[in-house]
């Protein structure tokens, strides 16, 4: 074997690129980088938000004078009597707007009252950590976070993230390695990606600071959970079967396409914004195609590790452009909050993911799920598709 | 070219010099064809500072460009799904064009070679693949991958034992 590969090597080393080739090549790249210089500001500019106050202050001038509680009790009221409106409109609200409140009482609550079972548990804390997040990031980029805003939120995402933390322990007693390694696959990636885009605003934002010192030391907890998580699953006899490695060799291959054609479908974003997501998506190819060999070699285990792997990475090139869409990082660089992305995926239903992945999905459509269980529940409430409201917040 | 290269272009640039040609080998030997490959060479190092130019900080570079042109290869594999090289050979014509720029290197030995390759593990494939298409030394292919310099003799060693195994449980159907 060794004779074969030193042939080999010497018959290589006859291959190579002329220096004409090599220079022609090179110009190329040259040409390339001219066009496309390294990209180091990210200007900020202020988005002038409207308020929500004027619409609602107008039909209902008393409510918003009341304490929190009451306020509480009686958006809960609105929200049933409205069927969903005013539950909708909190959803993008953040923390010291009138509705935030009724976001995190109210909708989130609603979804933890649906969230049955320790995977679903780790799954809603794991989005509720991620949730908080965002809005730090947003407040940042408004320009309003202060001390106090920047200290509950960093308090509260503590709370979610170790919640999930113990949810997933759970998961692992239980020995249901297969639950806890999709769910710690998630985290994982979530608390990544937005590691990455808290270092990339801490530089104009120091008040994220003491928020980003945390969520990478989560962000490594995540990656040993994971890692000992998928240690197990590889070797567990339930998930090391054909039928479920070629399970997740389906979902992979949707999830892919599905990102490939939502990657296509960007009208609004900068093409930089769109190859750095095409990467990933390639990565999550290249990672589909070990696992097609694992699965040919019969390493079913390995195979569905792959998979999941390869289909998390599709995933997370869509969620970082979502994200992008959502602080619109625009072809410029400029920054603004961008509350319309919200509409579009409301519209459209959310109907492109089937309802038992939706926690992969963005809130919109977990959103959307939440509802449609309150529907059977109590019939009170309806869903999005019901009712619409133009509010641009 | 601009005089004043800031040192992030400096280092692209020698990375280019130093690697283009390693790559190159690595692209016709998987897919067998000049032109395309110097194609794809270039393809690489452009994809490299498409994200570089975002601003976005990679650790490794060579190891990222690596992993670019792993999955350029990858991808070359999947349009190629439609017309395999092997039912051309097998089933009709002769399908290879032997002009200058469109030569396809054929070489029957060197495809069972790459056969074996194929089936290892990912790690051991890699520093195969690094040592004896790509011409890189031991000390080269650690600096790519991150290990120490004996990590990667010992890799190589074990590659070959298990390419040995592979030869003899498949016979030589390949």
């Amino acid at each position: 074997m060794e004779n074969k590969l030193e042939q080999l090597n010497e018959e290589m080393k006859n291959i190579a690129l002329s220096r004409e080739d090599k220079d022609k090549i090179r110009e190329g790249i040259f040409s390339y980088m001219e066009r496309h210089p390294v990209r180091n500001e990210i200007q900020v500019r202020r988005h002038s938000r409207k308020s929500m106050m004027g619409w609602l202050s107008s039909g209902y001038p008393s409510l918003f004078n009341l304490t929190h509680t009451r306020t509480m009790a009686l958006a809960l009221i609105i929200v049933l009597f409205l069927g969903g409106g005013v539950s909708f409109a909190a959803d993008r609200a953040l923390p010291g707007d009138i509705l935030y409140p009724v976001k995190t009482e109210v909708n989130e609550e609603v979804r933890s009252w649906v969230a049955f079972g320790a995977k679903s548990g780790a799954e809603l804390e794991a989005d509720l950590a991620e949730e908080r997040l965002e809005e730090a990031e947003k407040l940042a980029l408004k320009g309003e976070l202060d001390d106090e805003k920047s200290t509950a939120l960093l308090a509260k995402f503590i709370l979610h993230a170790n919640s999930a933390k113990s949810n997933l322990k759970k998961l692992e007693e239980e020995n249901k390695s297969k639950a806890a390694y999709e769910a710690s696959v998630r985290h994982e990636s979530s608390l990544e990606i937005h590691s990455e885009i808290l270092g990339g605003l801490l530089r104009e934002h120091e008040s994220l600071k003491n928020l980003k010192t945390e969520v990478d030391a989560y962000a490594n907890d995540a990656a040993l959970v994971r890692a000992k998580v998928q240690a197990a699953v590889v070797i567990d006899k339930k998930v090391n079967t054909d039928r479920v490695a070629r399970g997740m060799e389906t979902a992979s291959e949707n999830k892919i396409g599905e990102v490939e054609r939502y990657i296509e479908k960007q009208a609004s974003l900068s093409e930089t914004a769109k190859v750095g997501a095409s990467l990933r998506l390639d990565d999550a190819k290249a990672i589909y195609a070990e696992g097609e060999l694992k699965l040919e070699s019969g390493a079913y285990g390995e195979a569905y590790v792959l998979f999941q792997q390869a289909k998390e990475e599709a995933e997370e090139a869509k969620r970082s452009l979502k994200t992008k869409k959502n602080l619109n990082i625009d072809a410029a660089g400029k920054v603004e909050i961008n509350s319309e992305t919200r509409d579009e995926e409301v519209k459209a239903g959310g109907l492109s993911e089937s309802g038992a992945t939706t926690s992969a999905v963005g809130r919109g459509d977990l959103r959307l799920e939440v509802e449609k269980n309150s529907e059977r529940e109590n019939g009170k409430i309806r869903s999005e598709g019901e009712l619409k409201i133009d509010i641009d917040l | 070219m601009s005089n004043k290269q800031s040192p992030i272009e400096q280092e692209f640039i020698s990375l280019y010099e130093e690697l283009a040609d390693p790559l190159y080998r690595r692209f016709v030997f998987k897919i067998s064809h000049a032109e395309r490959s110097k194609d794809l060479v270039q393809e690489t190092f452009t994809k490299c500072w498409e994200y570089i130019s975002q601003g976005k900080e990679v650790k490794n570079l060579k190891a990222f460009i690596y992993k670019i042109a792993n999955n350029l290869i990858i991808d070359e594999y999947r349009k190629k799904k439609s017309i395999s090289l092997d039912f051309l050979r097998e089933g009709g014509f002769d399908a290879v064009a032997k002009d200058e720029d469109n030569r396809i290197v054929e070489n029957a030995e060197r495809e069972n070679v790459s056969k074996i390759i194929d089936r290892l593990p990912s790690k051991y494939r890699d520093v195969v693949t690094m040592r004896y298409v790509d011409g890189l030394t031991p000390g080269e292919i650690a600096r790519v991958i991150g290990e120490t310099e004996n990590t990667v003799s010992v890799r190589i060693n074990r590659s070959i034992k298990k390419m040995r195994d592979i030869l003899r449980i498949y016979g030589k159907q390949t």
